[in-house]
Formats: structure tokens, C-alpha cells, sequence
């Protein structure tokens, strides 16, 4: 099968987008749960867990498929786009579980109870599907609707505690900023469309490529990246995110620490290789600052998050700021896509640096995450000044905790470490701004080391007042927890065959290169039948085509 | 000049004259219509309730001595100069701007919505045809659609500027009801517009004027659909049953307590004027247009001056026979509780309008014969019938509240009890 | 004179479009300025829909008539949703004035200026879109057909995807209203 084939026959598009329509079956279905039975809570994670398992599968289905742009250049269904699904995919079953297995006897009164299950699975189904369709979009219009349909889920779990004042804090802060980078994204959008006069993605870079970015491009592709840099969390749109982490439970701060940043991170290297494959001479120097600009959008942000981060006490802020500082890393490297002039169709650097880091992130984000949930559930400790005695009362969480925070630093031997080389292997590769960026991951590395060790600290250094009794983890966090430590233990260890599943994943099918792929103006513009005559000669009535 | 010459007749078409024309006819007939509604809403209120009504005012206003009393026709005119003359007080609470512009919103919307009905179908004019109607729009009957979500405004800007807590009741009680109202009748229209295969109004009206036993008018083939309609344009209206906001005996009339004089009037000129073009429009939908009688393709499509006023006529004749029909309905039936309007929207009106979509949609795409779209709605009425009561009961909402004193529970018994 | 004429040839009702241009034009703006300086919340609200409805007029204009309706039926009532959670918002007092500080004013002042500033630099700056950008759609096409068309065809993924965005954010909302105690 020829990797660019617009229009495949229907039944094979129908089975490359088939893990998406699982999804969406699938949520159906766990909002009709409620109708059928009492235990409305272990049914719809039932169903929902099968969901995700088919869509699984359906993905696995597509692998073998290679890199195809199809609908009309609507979706690009590629190794990178289907090894993030399937790992947003995984990361979504494992955080259902970490919040049937933590959320049960949880102290806190007003936390997702077990008979909102519909609502929690409905909307986390949601928020993946619209992440699993921005990793995929091809076409302005898909990224706006794919990027909606990631955030208004993610609105609904932000503010999932509705009695809770921090959660509903956090929720509107979401929500506002949120409308409002969407307008912003949506109004660049439509003056990228006014100056290319294209809405796919290939056709702008077509047009970047030959006329450059003129300063009303240039306004336009500022709004468009302003509502991804909002959905990253990048600098001076981050201001949501601890306050939604905080808010928020914790199963949903798992969920949206990884799945959003990831899918966002996703779909602007989706986006910045595509416009550096239609690079020339016209754009190279305007593509160069755009590289720039993405440079040090990342560095910044990630400076500023680790700075901010220092002062943190609460746990889940703590992580919040954790994860910003992480998606200025990707951002940084994501920048260096535009230098690349071979990026688009072969395995890429890029592509397999962020991939390989996602890997590692979800898992040390899950296992961090899982920790927190299952103290607060037994002891109910946010603050990790609280966290003292932990240690003495349950080693091996501590153990485990001391882990996942290591390896979020980039400890060696962990897989944090491994991505935060592949990284900066990476960022060399981009010359002098290159190096400058290397030494900001390095410094930025080295001061958040402060402020993942204070955790540490606190549980194994500080004294507790009082004894009191022992806890562990239910069976199935403990399942997660191990699981979690064990693939970073691997890639850490022994990195080979991870990085040769990243390598081999990082594909993208490039973007239908002909701009007349795009659909929709084509439709309105074509004369088809002409309809000024009617006026003129009515007498003879249309007649309804249907009573023939 | 030559240029100037040139110019107006290039502007001048017979079309624009037509649509000029059509304008100032049907704007005046409006505007004057609505004072003698008003006189014929209290002559039907008043025969309804076994009275006579107003029948003393006849065309001499005090300055010549008739004999006959003209049926009472000069009250409207009477009425009209009253209100003109009566003192415009503002409350001095009100917020200015908006009190001011509430009635603006009413008329407005009202004066523009009837646009698109094609009053005298198509008139032949030397080689051209010409639409008699203020406008021909590709859109259609999506205009008034368009324009009726505006209409709203009127009442709940009205309500929310009256700083009055009756007529801001009104106007929250109007949001809501609008929002609900609007879905149904949206999608009657789509229905409509599925089975016609055109947006058209004046297409619509051709259509059912055809003739032969597959076209007809399109009351026979959705009569559930055209009730629903007729329900949802009374709703729109803000008609009795559907009048809560601003029942007069809970709100002191609600939106317009604080208005007086000519804004207070220009309210209820909004009000019959949506009333003439949901009329006109349900009229256009399901009764033909302007057709003589179903089946028989009486009138052609296109004719001359005289064919046009008959075809205005009968149209015209169609609309005074609805807006009859929605004047006995407001004395006849008792409004509406709120959890009831809502009710009747949300849980009966928009399923069923849902499903007759569904199916018109099956229909339009086999080409079944239309009268499968009867069969269609008696099997949704039927199910309907079944089904509702099967349906599970809402909360125990607006029960009756044992109010001590009230005739639930007399002071006696509790004095008894205590 | 003769290029009056020569407008009129071109287009039987073009001495009337700059000038009706330039009424909706005004009236979007200026309402879109009172928004800004209102204090009251409803007033922005009802501000909010005459500035919608003025883009809707200039739809009506461009004979994007579809586009015009669909912008009133949706945005008319999303503005009166607006007015019903801007008194639920301000359930203690309704009539509620929104005061802004001096400072924020400034603040907001200079924002706007300067994104004002970038923009018409950008618009000054830059050449005019070409041939890409539509001319206004001509008069008399059957655009509901068409955009149905397009919709169900081309563009069927991202409508879809609408279907099921709208039902995500209804289960949302649905949680969110719901009573707690069941």
C-alpha cells in the first residue's frame, strides 16, 4: 500500500480510524451503564476498561499499516501517531485502576465517589479521544475540533469535586483561560487561512515554504500556537495548571499531568516537521526564528517552572510545576524540528526523542502520582511536610516515591535519565542555540533535584511525632506502582530495546503535499448545477425527488 | 444624467419594485391588523365567556351623531389613540438604556421576521417572474428561525430593566421557555425542509400546490408535526397556555409591569405580529401557502396581477383562521405550570419531534410515498401514548405544599389535631 | 458620477452596500466598545448581541445568508444563556455594577493597544491575500445544499467529532448540575 494515498477504499479508512471510533462506541456505552443494573460503577469500568482494551487492539491492527494521510488529508494515521495512542491508551486503563484501587475508604469526603463512575469514565473516554485525534490532525479544522474535545473533558474533570472550593478555583481558572486560548487559537487559525487559503496543514507549510511567513501569517501562527502552548502549559499560560492539579483528584491530575501535554507535544511536532519539510531558501530564515522562538518559549518555561517549583509544599503542585518544567524540555526539543530539513517521512529524531520520553514520563508521572493518591487515601497527607514517618510505616511506597522522583529528575540507571540524554543527543544536533539549550536542561535539571529530594527528605529524614500504624498500597496500585518501576528500571538499565521501539515508531506520514487535497472550498466553489435560473422559470416546479 | 437614468433603472428592477411594494402593503396591513386583533381578541374572550364585548365605539369619535354603532369597530382606533396619549412614565429604578431598548427588540424583530412569506407566490412580468414577498432569500424559512431567537430579547431584556422582581421572574421564566421551545420548533422546520428537499418558502408553497395525490398539503402527511409546530409557535408568542411570563395573576403581568403608555403598546404589537407571521408560517409549512385546496393543484404556480391577490388573499384568509384558532385557545385553556411547560418540551415535544426526523430522514432517503411520513406520525402519536407513561416520573416537584390556611389543610384540623 | 454608475452596472444595489457596510460596521464596532467600557453585566450581554448580530448583517451582505442565520440562532442564544448565568452569578444582587480598578484598566488599555497595533502593522505589512481568499459567495447559490454537502462529506470527521464532543460536554454539565445527595 503506497504510504500517501488520500483516498483509500472506505473500509480500510474505516479500520485505521477504527481505534477512535472504539473510543467513542465505548463512551456511549458507559453513559447507558446506569440504565442497566444497580452496580453502575463496576459495570461502566468494566465497560470502559473494554473499551480501551478494543481500542488497543484496533491500534495494534493498524501498525503494520505504515503512514497513510487519510479522509481527505483530515488524519494522518502513522507509527508516531499510533504508538502515542496506544501508550495514551494504557496510560488511561492504568489510571481507572489507580482510582478504583485508591479512591475506596478515601478520607476525603467529597473526592470522586464510586457512584459518579459513569461521569468520571465518560469524560476521561472523552478526553482521550480528543487526544488521540490531535495526535493525529492534519487539517486546521481537525486540530481545533481535536484540541476542544480534549479540553471541554478535561473542564468537566478539572472541576469533577463540585463542593470542593479549591476544585471549583482550579476548574474556572481552567475553563476561562481555556476559552480564551481557544479563541485565540481559533482567530490565528482563521488568519492562516486567510493568508494561505488553505486549512491543511500541508498546504500552509506549502505556503510558508514558498512565500515565507509575512507578518500576518506570522499573527495568525502566534494564536494558533498560543492555544497549544496553553493546552502545554508553556510560560505565560501556565497558570492553570497547579491550581487545577491541586484541585482536582488525584486520578485526574494523573490523567491530565501526562495525557494533555503529551498530545499537545504530539501534535506541535506533528506540526513543526511539516512545516520544515516544505522548507526552501524563501523560509529558512523565517522558519530559523520561529525554531528560535519555540527555543526559548521551552526554555523559559522550563526555567521558570523549576524556579517556582522550589517553593512548592503541596505534592500535587509540587508535581504540576514538575510537569510545566518537563513540557518546556519537550518544547525545547520539539524547536529543534524546524532545523531538521530531513525530518518528514523518515524515522526521525525528533520524533523518537519525544517518543521515547513520553514513555518514560508517563510512567514516572503514574508511579509518582499513584504514590501520592494511595498516602493521601491512607493518611490523608498532602502537604509533604506531612510526609514525615512515612518511610518508617510504609517502606517500600517510600521506596517507590524516591523512585519515580529520581527518575523524574533524570537520575542515571532510571529511564528519566535516558530520555533527558536523548534530549539533549537531540538538542546537539541544532548547532550553537543547541548547546545554549543543553546547558538550560542542565541547570534546569540539576535545581529541580531541590525540590524532588524535598519529598525524599521529609519522608525519610524528618522525625514523626507519634507512632502510628503501618500501611501499604491496595493490590492493584501496588500492581501499578511495580509495573511503573520496573519499565523505568528497563529503559534506564538496559535502554536498547525501548529506544528501538521509539526509533521504529517515529514515522510520521507526511502531510498530503498537493494543496488541492483540501477539502471544502473545493465544494462550495464548484459551479455545480446552476441555481440563478430558478427565479427565472419556475412554472415548471422542482418536484420533490423523493415521491418519485 | 444619461448616467443617472441608467443608474435608477439598473437599480429599479421590476423584482425590487415588487419586493417595495410588497413591503409597504403588508408592513401597513400589519401594523393597522394588529389594533383590530386586539378588538377581535376581546370580542372571542368575550364570546367565549358568554358576554358581548366592546360594541359601542363606532367611526364617529363624539364629532358627528351616528346611529349605528359599527360593531364597536372604532375601539381599535380609539384604543390606539389612547395609548398614544397616555402619560410615558419611567420608574425611576429602571436601567434607561435597556428599558428603552426592550420595546426597540420586540418591534424590531417582529417587524423583520415575516420577510420570507411568499404572501402572493409568483407573478409573471413581461419575460420575468417575479417572488411577491418583502424578500426572497436563499435560506427561507431558516430566516425566521433566525430572526424569532432574536425576538426573545424584547421580553428578558424588558424584564431584567424594569428592576422589578415580577418582571424579572418574567423574563428568566421567558429564557427558559424560548431555549426549550426553540429546539422543536427547529427541528419541525428541518422535518419540513427534508421532506421538501428546498429551503425555499416559495418552493415549499409550489410544492404543496401541485396537485395530484403525492403533493399536497403538508398537514396530511405530518399532522402530529404540524400540531407540535402550532404548540411551539404559541410558546414562541408567549400565548396562552404558554404565557408565564407574564401571567397576570402570579407576575402583576410580568415583563411589562413597569411599562406604560405607547412601550407598554409596543410590546403587544410585537406580540400580535409574531403572531401573524407564526400564523403565516404555519400557514406556508403545513396548509399549502397560499393553495385553494389540497389535491386538486387549483391555482398555477405563476399568473397575473389578479391571480396574486387571490392567492394573497386565501393566504391572508388562512392566517386570520389561525390566528382565530390561537385566540380560542387562550380563553379556552388554563396556562401552564413551569415544571409542566418544561415537561411538555423537554420529555414529549423534543423525543417525538426527534424521531419523526429520524424518520422522515428514512423516508426521504428510500423515496417512499409521502404518506408514508402519516404512517410515521401515527406510529410516533401511538408510541407516544405507550411509552409516555412508562417513561420514569421526575422528582416530586410542585406537589401540593400543606400550607396551613390553604384549602389543603384547613386551620381547623390543625387546631383539631393540636 | 460615472463611477457610481459604473458600480451600479456592476452590481444592480452597490451604491446601497458601502453605505449599509458601513451602518453594521459601526454598529458592531461601536457596541463591541460599549462591552468594553460597560460595567453592568446584562448591558454587556445585550451589547454582546448587537455586535453578533451586526457580523450577522454583513453575512447578509456577503449573501452568506446560511452563515447569518446559523451565526443569529447560535449566538443568540448562547448570549441569552449569557444573561441567565450573569444574574445566577451575581445571585446576591442582579443589578451588580462590575468596577474595574484604574490599574486594570490601564493594563487592559495597553494590551489592547498593542495588540491593536501589532495587528494593523501585520495587516499594513503584509501583502494581500490573493486568489486563496473566497470573493463573496454569489447570490442565488443553494449554499444549504452545499454546506450539507461538504459537512457530510469532506469535512465528516470533524462534524462527527462535534456529535460527540456535544455529548461529552452535556454529560459534564449534567454531572455538574446534578443534586449531590441521591
Amino acid at each position: 500500500m503506497p504510504p500517501n494515498t488520500p483516498h483509500l477504499p472506505p473500509w480500510e479508512t474505516l479500520r485505521l480510524i477504527l481505534p477512535e471510533i472504539t473510543l467513542a462506541l465505548g463512551m456511549g456505552a458507559v453513559v447507558l451503564t446506569p440504565f442497566f443494573g444497580r452496580k453502575r460503577d463496576h459495570r461502566s469500568t468494566v465497560v470502559a476498561l473494554a473499551a480501551l482494551f478494543l481500542a488497543l487492539v484496533a491500534i495494534v491492527n493498524t501498525t503494520h499499516f505504515g503512514a497513510a494521510t487519510i479522509l481527505g488529508g483530515m488524519l494522518s494515521v502513522d507509527p508516531f501517531s499510533q504508538f502515542f495512542k496506544a501508550l495514551l491508551l494504557v496510560f488511561t486503563g492504568l489510571v481507572i485502576v489507580q482510582w478504583r484501587s485508591t479512591a475506596r475508604r478515601n478520607p476525603r469526603p467529597n473526592d470522586t465517589r464510586m457512584q459518579d463512575a459513569p461521569d468520571l469514565l465518560c469524560l476521561l473516554l472523552g478526553a482521550s479521544l480528543g487526544m488521540a485525534l490531535m495526535a493525529s490532525a492534519t487539517n486546521l479544522l481537525m486540530i481545533f475540533m481535536a484540541t476542544e474535545a480534549a479540553s471541554y473533558p478535561s473542564y468537566g474533570l478539572a472541576g469533577f469535586r463540585k463542593r470542593d472550593r479549591l476544585a471549583s478555583k482550579g476548574a474556572l481558572k481552567y475553563v476561562v483561560f481555556g476559552a480564551a486560548s481557544s479563541a485565540a487559537m481559533v482567530y490565528g487559525m482563521s488568519l492562516v487561512y486567510g493568508v494561505t487559503g488553505t486549512l491543511s496543514l500541508a498546504g500552509v507549510a506549502l505556503h510558508i515554504g514558498e512565500h515565507g511567513i509575512s507578518p500576518l501569517l506570522a499573527m495568525g501562527l502566534c494564536g494558533m500556537f498560543a492555544g497549544l502552548a496553553f493546552k502545554l502549559a508553556t510560560v505565560p499560560m501556565h497558570f492553570w495548571c497547579p491550581d487545577v492539579f491541586e484541585g482536582a483528584p488525584t486520578h485526574v491530575t494523573t490523567f491530565l499531568a501526562f495525557a494533555s501535554k503529551a498530545a499537545a507535544i504530539c501534535l506541535l511536532v506533528r506540526i513543526l516537521l511539516a512545516f520544515s519539510a516544505a522548507s526552501s531558501d524563501a523560509s529558512a530564515a523565517d522558519l530559523g526564528a520561529m525554531a528560535t522562538g519555540f527555543a526559548a518559549l521551552g526554555a523559559v518555561t522550563a526555567t521558570w517552572a523549576n524556579l517556582f517549583a522550589l517553593r512548592q509544599v503541596h505534592i500535587k503542585r509540587l508535581l504540576a510545576y514538575s510537569s510545566i518544567a518537563h513540557a518546556g524540555y519537550m518544547t525545547m526539543t520539539a524547536a529543534v524540528a524546524l532545523g531538521l530539513p530531513h525530518g518528514v517521512g523518515s524515522p526521525n529524531t525528533v520524533a523518537s526523542a519525544i517518543l521515547f520520553y513520553l514513555l518514560t514520563y508517563a510512567f514516572m508521572n503514574l508511579g509518582a502520582f499513584t504514590v501520592a493518591a494511595v498516602i493521601i487515601q491512607r493518611t490523608g497527607a498532602e502537604d509533604i511536610r506531612h510526609y514525615a514517618g512515612i518511610a518508617q510505616r510504609s517502606p517500600l511506597l517510600a521506596g517507590l516515591m524516591t523512585l519515580f522522583l529520581l527518575s523524574l529528575f533524570g537520575m542515571p540507571g532510571l529511564g528519566g535519565f535516558i530520555a533527558k540524554v536523548w534530549l539533549a543527543m537531540t538538542l546537539s544536533g541544532a548547532g550553537t542555540m543547541g548547546f545554549v539549550l543543553i546547558a538550560v536542561l542542565l541547570v534546569n535539571t540539576l535545581v529541580s533535584l531541590y525540590y524532588y529530594l524535598r519529598p525524599v527528605y521529609h519522608m525519610y529524614f524528618t522525625r514523626d511525632d507519634g507512632q502510628r500504624p503501618a500501611f501499604a498500597a491496595a493490590p492493584a496500585s501496588l500492581a501499578i506502582l511495580l509495573v511503573s518501576a520496573l519499565l523505568l528500571l528497563w529503559t534506564g538499565l538496559s535502554p536498547g530495546a525501548a529506544d528501538r521501539m521509539t526509533r521504529d515508531f517515529a514515522t510520521l506520514a507526511p502531510p498530503l503535499a498537493d494543496a488541492s487535497g483540501t477539502p471544502g472550498m473545493g465544494a462550495l466553489k464548484d459551479p455545480g448545477q446552476d441555481d440563478t435560473n430558478r427565479r427565472r422559470a419556475p412554472a415548471a416546479p422542482r418536484r420533490r425527488a423523493t415521491f418519485r | 444624467m444619461q448616467d443617472i437614468i441608467s443608474c435608477l433603472q439598473s437599480i429599479a428592477t421590476p423584482q425590487l419594485i415588487a419586493h417595495v411594494i410588497v413591503i409597504m402593503v403588508i408592513a401597513n396591513l400589519m401594523l393597522g391588523g394588529c389594533a383590530y386583533l386586539i378588538l377581535l381578541e376581546r370580542k372571542v374572550a368575550a364570546w367565549t365567556q358568554d358576554r358581548i364585548g366592546p360594541n359601542r365605539v363606532n367611526f364617529s369619535f363624539g364629532l358627528v351623531s351616528l346611529k349605528s354603532k359599527h360593531f364597536g369597530l372604532g375601539q381599535a382606533l380609539v384604543d390606539g389613540v389612547k395609548l398614544l396619549v397616555k402619560e410615558d412614565y419611567d420608574p425611576p429604578q429602571v436601567d434607561k438604556i435597556l428599558f428603552y431598548l426592550a420595546p426597540v427588540f420586540a418591534v424590531g424583530t417582529a417587524l423583520v421576521g415575516w420577510a420570507i412569506i411568499p404572501w402572493g407566490g409568483l407573478m409573471q412580468w413581461g419575460d420575468q417572474t417575479l417572488v411577491i414577498a418583502a424578500a426572497d432569500i436563499n435560506i427561507g424559512i431558516i430566516y425566521p428561525l433566525a430572526i424569532g431567537s432574536l425576538a426573545v430579547y424584547g421580553v428578558v431584556v424588558g424584564g431584567y430593566a424594569s428592576t422589578n422582581k415580577y418582571s424579572f421572574l418574567g423574563a428568566l421564566r421567558a429564557t427558559a421557555q424560548m431555549l426549550s421551545y426553540e429546539i422543536p420548533m427547529s427541528l419541525c422546520v428541518l422535518i419540513i425542509i427534508l421532506m421538501s428537499g428546498t429551503p425555499r418558502a416559495e418552493d415549499i408553497a409550489v410544492l404543496q400546490a401541485a396537485g395530484g395525490l403525492h403533493h399536497s398539503w403538508n398537514i396530511l402527511f405530518q399532522p402530529l408535526l404540524a400540531v407540535i409546530f402550532f404548540t411551539c409557535v404559541l410558546a414562541e408568542c408567549n400565548r396562552a397556555p404558554f404565557d408565564l411570563a407574564e401571567s397576570e395573576q402570579e407576575l402583576v403581568g410580568g415583563y411589562h409591569t413597569e411599562y406604560s403608555s405607547m412601550k407598554w403598546a409596543l410590546f403587544f404589537l410585537g406580540e400580535y405580529m409574531h403572531m401573524i407571521t407564526g400564523s403565516a408560517m404555519f400557514a406556508l409549512l403545513f396548509l399549502g401557502g397560499w393553495d385553494l385546496l389540497p389535491f386538486l393543484g387549483a391555482l398555477p404556480a405563476v399568473g397575473g396581477i389578479g391571480l396574486v391577490l387571490l392567492k394573497f388573499a386565501i393566504f391572508a384568509g388562512k392566517v386570520f383562521f389561525l390566528l382565530f384558532v390561537m385566540m380560542w385557545i387562550r380563553w379556552s385553556l388554563p396556562r401552564f405550570r413551569f415544571d409542566q411547560l418544561m415537561r411538555l418540551a423537554w420529555r414529549s415535544l423534543i423525543p417525538m419531534t426527534l424521531i419523526l426526523l429520524l424518520a422522515s430522514g428514512v423516508i426521504v432517503y428510500l423515496r417512499l410515498s409521502p404518506w408514508y411520513f402519516l404512517l410515521a406520525n401515527i406510529a410516533v402519536f401511538v408510541g407516544g401514548l405507550f411509552v409516555g407513561p412508562l417513561l420514569p416520573q421526575g422528582p416530586p416537584v410542585n406537589r401540593r405544599v400543606p400550607l396551613a390556611g390553604s384549602r389543603f389543610s384547613p386551620l381547623v384540623e390543625v387546631a383539631a389535631k393540636g | 458620477m460615472i463611477v457610481l454608475a459604473q458600480q451600479v452596472a456592476s452590481h444592480p444595489l452597490s451604491p446601497m452596500q458601502p453605505l449599509l457596510f458601513y451602518v453594521f460596521a459601526a454598529l458592531t464596532v461601536g457596541s463591541a466598545w460599549a462591552i468594553v467600557l460597560s460595567q453592568n453585566i446584562i448591558r454587556m450581554a445585550v451589547y454582546l448581541l448587537t455586535t453578533l448580530a451586526g457580523v450577522a448583517a454583513i453575512y447578509f451582505m456577503l449573501n452568506a445568508e446560511f452563515l447569518a442565520a446559523i451565526q443569529l440562532i447560535v449566538y443568540a442564544g448562547g448570549t441569552l444563556i449569557l444573561i441567565v448565568f450573569g444574574v445566577m452569578l451575581t445571585s446576591k444582587n442582579p443589578f451588580m455594577q462590575l468596577v474595574t480598578s484604574p490599574l486594570e484598566r490601564a493594563l487592559g488599555l495597553f494590551i489592547a493597544a498593542s495588540v491593536a497595533v501589532m495587528a494593523m502593522v501585520a495587516l499594513l505589512n503584509s501583502p494581500v491575500p490573493g486568489g486563496a481568499a473566497a470573493p463573496a459567495a454569489p447570490a442565488g447559490h443553494d449554499h444549504v445544499a452545499r454546506i450539507g454537502r461538504a459537512l457530510l462529506s469532506d469535512y465528516l470527521v470533524p462534524f462527527e467529532l462535534a456529535a460527540v464532543l456535544l455529548l461529552v460536554v452535556m454529560v459534564a454539565a449534567a454531572y455538574m448540575a446534578r443534586r449531590t445527595q441521591r
